[in-house]
């Protein structure tokens, strides 16, 4: 399934783009996400620590299982990201 | 693109704030208070100069995260009506980022809903800001 991930501020300047078009399995999950991410773009690690979560505009205090095309955040904490 | 009704309206804009638009459209007849609230961009951080700062939104997230706080401040507060207004992109020192106009019948309804809608946009809208210290920036919600 296709996922979207939007991504803006010290993520967006990290990644140098402003979003990403993932893939993942059935059932997968946002931590499957934010493992891939960890993985893949080391360089957020440490924001990603603190960051919080939004599927379809909506903050994420578990872990929901994601959909095929659905839209995720990164909603980066108070302060961070010196460049 | 402004979303709202009669009773609110919420903008998130690229060009200056014209704070005639909240103060015009929280003008009521049922208000014996009208509040305006400027956040502006500080020529400083702790002390340390800051040249400008550029703001950046998850704009249809933020307009929802709004919406959310505006009906929380009605239900809490003897509200007539309620702007907001925020700016993103580059604003110089001086500039103001965000704009918060609240009516209401009393005054003391007015001050309480303006502080609890800045304090709670500041916690949970998905706007960030960028500090531009000329050596070096720094990124940070807002």
């Amino acid at each position: 399934m296709q996922i979207k991930l939007r991504l803006f501020a010290a993520f967006k300047d990290l990644i140098g783009k402003s979003e990403l078009d993932l893939n993942f399995k059935e059932g997968d999950t946002l931590e499957d996400l934010k493992n891939y991410l960890t993985t893949h773009y080391p360089q957020i690690n440490h924001l990603l620590r603190i960051s919080k979560f939004a599927v379809n505009m909506e903050y994420q205090d578990c872990n929901p299982v994601l959909n095929n095309n659905d839209e995720v955040t990164i909603i980066m904490p108070v302060s961070g990201g010196l460049k | 693109m402004a979303i709202g009704n009669s009773f609110y309206y919420i903008d998130i804009v690229k060009i200056p704030i014209d704070v005639n638009i909240p103060l015009n459209f929280v003008n009521d007849a049922a208000s014996g208070s009208t509040l305006l609230f400027n956040g502006t961009v500080r020529d400083n951080e702790d002390g340390t100069p800051v040249k400008f700062l550029y703001y950046e939104a998850y704009e249809e997230m933020a307009y929802k995260e709004i919406d959310k706080l505006i009906s929380a401040a009605f239900e809490k507060y003897d509200l007539n009506k309620i702007a907001v207004i925020h700016r993103t992109g580059k604003i110089e020192i001086g500039g103001i980022s965000i704009s918060i106009a609240v009516s209401s019948p009393h005054r003391d309804s007015s001050y309480t809903a303006s502080k609890f809608l800045i304090d709670n946009i500041k916690e949970t809208v998905p706007i960030w800001k960028k500090e531009s210290f000329g050596e070096y920036e720094k990124w940070k919600r807002i």
